[in-house]
């Protein structure tokens, strides 16, 4: 349906993202997972025909999109991660201006507001102003707002940022039963790789502007087939530990978060000796160490050295 | 297309009550604050004056008129120059000029109220306090004045004023056109002595008799001059807010909606000038109510506010282009700040600047403000479209200009984002 064909975006010197090759199929929920400042709102910009390539192509069922970017916009829904409203209006007012710049009207516009509100739960709220919603409910509505022309395909930048777990679910479930009822195809970006693991068929790792992996969760997955993450909890952090644990030959990746440090390293090896020595060495209460089946965090971490929230 | 933009903007207008103050209360506040306070340093403001004056008339016109036809029919004069003069003194009978054409003419006769009293009355008047003057005509006035006008004899020609000095501003007055009065009737003896045929348009009492335009008190003048100064802050706001949905990145959701950048663009053009014109017919309307600030040819007085409505859209579609190239808010700020200060001071909004000079005058004239103010004081005076035609163009030449230019700068795809 989608294709991406060696995107590249470059800002005076600054390279946003380079050589970025992706496809979507119809029906899918893909994932775009990388740290802030990756690259991820660019590539949507342009993909979604916003901004212009500063070279590559992108294709929708084989054309061009950067020559005829008026071809995508009817098809395509854009929730932007910041909520793109009009706060002095009402809901219904919202959807109302951008059903009508869409070409809806009348009772079709009437309808689809309505059928808008029941999805995204807002119906008993039209009448208020967006800016007496809480950050969810305007989330919610950012996301009507993509949905009201009925695209084909929506494009989901951050979705969730600075919500209640609660609104973050609704969302979440909501993009669920897009997908399931309706057919509609997700490109779906965050940095919370449980997101992305919950909702996505297939996903792409993007850092520092290119694609660093992907495939299915299983796929990445199995990029550290090779390796275990190991989890030690501490009673305080000491510089001195995680000095030599970096400083181990065997330990291929370091990670302090909290009280806890991330370590990857090799499934051969067992160094649960090595770390409570290292403990007693630098006079650190250990409270647990534990071995867990990677994630994408670990994933990311193992291919880019940090964690996606860096 | 266009449409929905206009809604959008005007709900949102009308939901911003900070805007809508600046927009429309404080205008009215300023008008009564400079309207009341500057009251009496325009033209058109009428004092508040009544002043009782006494013409003691010690001359009898008719006697003076038949003895001086008299002396002319003996001179021996051709017969065309008696003719002449004969028809010159029927019309130079000064007591009549006096009374009638200056103290009761349509402009003087509301601030003096004139009694003539007949010779035996005068001591009895000039211990009355309730007259502001006392004029005293001696006897064979007009006898001795016809006499020096057309014939140079030589007599003593004078009034008698007689000044009440408790009521010192309104006798001054009464001075004032007796002083005027003099001086035309030396005019004439000047003229007369020459030789000249006598101008039979009467003397009047009027202080300004060039221009027939109406004067312009102050609540009218700032009421124009406030309305074209607040006029240039919905330019500002609409831009305003024209940026912060760029910022609010609202902006991309219309253009991925396949919009034009034309259709947004001509929305804003609109969308400002229907809320400066509605925004106009408020302050008019309330200037109306609470001023008594009155428009005569009303058909003028709309197509003038159209036609600076439409430049203050050409103002706000170049604003939001400025902002969206230099991506930032600054431009409607410094206009704002800045220009609509200087705008307004240039244009007349604050004191008539165009009177100190013409330079000025033309300058400020290039200001929309200034343009739709001048305009709008000549509605007032009584013009009609003809009389303000070539500022309705100007002003509509303005708006297309900017426009134009606005939409030659706005930033092209991929450069607005």
């Amino acid at each position: 349906m989608l294709q991406i064909m060696d995107l590249s975006k470059k800002y005076k010197n600054v390279q946003a993202v380079s050589g970025v090759n992706m496809y979507l199929e119809k029906g899918e929920i893909v994932g775009l997972l990388g740290p802030n400042g990756a690259g991820k709102s660019t590539t949507i910009s342009m993909l979604s025909s916003l901004i212009t390539p500063s070279s590559g192509d992108v294709r929708l069922h084989n054309e061009s999109i950067v020559k005829q970017p008026e071809k995508i916009r009817h098809i395509l829904g854009v929730v932007p991660q910041e909520i793109a409203l009009y706060t002095d209006l009402t809901a219904e007012e919202n959807l109302q201006f951008f059903g009508k710049i869409y070409g809806l009207q009348g009772t079709t516009l009437k309808l689809r507001i309505n059928e808008v509100l029941e999805q995204i739960g807002l119906t008993d709220r039209r009448k208020d102003l967006v800016k007496t919603f809480s950050g969810g409910m305007k989330r919610r509505l950012n996301i009507g707002v993509a949905l009201l022309h009925t695209p084909e395909m929506i494009i989901m930048d951050e979705p969730t940022v600075g919500i209640d777990p609660q609104s973050r679910n609704y969302i979440l479930e909501t993009v669920k039963r897009l997908n399931r009822e309706q057919g509609m195809t997700v490109l779906y970006t965050s940095h919370y790789m449980e997101e992305v693991e919950f909702l996505c068929d297939r996903i792409y790792i993007m850092d520092q502007g290119h694609i660093i992996a992907s495939g299915t969760k299983e796929e990445l997955k199995n990029i550290l087939s090779s390796e275990n993450t190991i989890i030690i909890k501490v009673e305080r952090i000491k510089d001195e530990l995680t000095r030599v644990l970096k400083a181990d030959p065997h330990i291929r990746q370091v990670q302090v978060q909290d009280q806890k440090i991330s370590i990857i390293v090799p499934k051969e090896e067992n160094l649960f000796q090595a770390i409570t020595h290292y403990a007693e060495e630098t006079k650190t209460k250990l409270i647990s160490i534990e071995v867990k089946a990677p994630t994408l965090e670990d994933v990311f971490l193992h291919l880019t050295g940090r964690a996606l929230r860096d | 297309m266009i449409f929905p933009f206009i809604k959008k903007d005007l709900l949102v207008m009308i939901r911003n009550r900070q805007e809508l103050l600046v927009l429309l209360l404080m205008p009215i506040v300023l008008i009564a604050i400079l309207g009341f306070a500057l009251g009496g340093v325009l033209k058109g403001d009428s004092p508040n004056i009544h002043a009782k004056v006494a013409i003691i008339n010690n001359d009898n016109e008719q006697e003076d008129l038949q003895q001086f036809i008299k002396d002319i029919e003996n001179a021996g004069l051709p017969t065309e120059a008696e003719m002449s003069m004969k028809t010159g003194a029927q019309s130079l009978l000064p007591v009549a000029i006096l009374t009638e054409d200056v103290f009761d003419s349509e402009e003087l006769k509301k601030y003096f109220e004139v009694e003539i009293i007949k010779p035996e009355q005068a001591e009895k008047v000039k211990k009355d306090d309730n007259y502001a003057a006392i004029i005293e005509i001696p006897e064979k006035f007009t006898y001795h004045l016809l006499s020096k006008v057309f014939l140079d004899k030589s007599a003593e020609i004078s009034l008698q004023l007689y000044k009440n000095e408790g009521k010192q501003g309104t006798s001054n007055l009464v001075e004032d056109v007796i002083r005027q009065f003099q001086k035309q009737l030396t005019t004439m003896t000047i003229v007369g002595k020459n030789g000249i045929q006598l101008d039979t348009e009467p003397i009047t009492g009027t202080i300004e008799t060039v221009s027939k335009k109406e004067p312009i008190n102050s609540m009218q003048y700032y009421t124009v001059g406030m309305s074209v100064m607040f006029i240039m802050y919905v330019a500002s706001n609409i831009s305003s807010f024209a940026y912060r949905e760029k910022q609010l990145h609202v902006f991309n959701r219309i253009i991925l909606s396949n919009t034009s950048r034309w259709s947004y663009f001509i929305g804003i053009f609109f969308s400002t000038m229907l809320i400066a014109f509605i925004q106009q017919l408020i302050l008019y309307g309330v200037s109306a109510l609470i001023f008594h600030v009155y428009w005569g040819d009303l058909a003028a007085f709309l197509v003038l506010n159209l036609s600076l409505s439409f430049a203050i859209g050409g103002v706000a579609a170049l604003l939001t282009a400025v902002n969206y190239r230099i991506d930032s808010e600054s431009a409607s700020g410094f206009f704002s700040s800045i220009l609509v200060t200087l705008f307004s001071l240039l244009g007349g909004s604050f004191t008539p600047l165009a009177e100190v000079s013409p330079i000025i005058e033309f300058i400020g004239n290039l200001t929309p403000n200034g343009a739709g103010m001048t305009a709008l004081l000549k509605v007032l005076q009584g013009s009609g479209i003809t009389g303000i035609f070539e500022h309705v163009l100007y002003l509509i030449i303005f708006g297309i200009v900017l426009l134009s230019v606005a939409a030659f700068s706005f930033p092209k795809r991929g450069e607005a984002i």
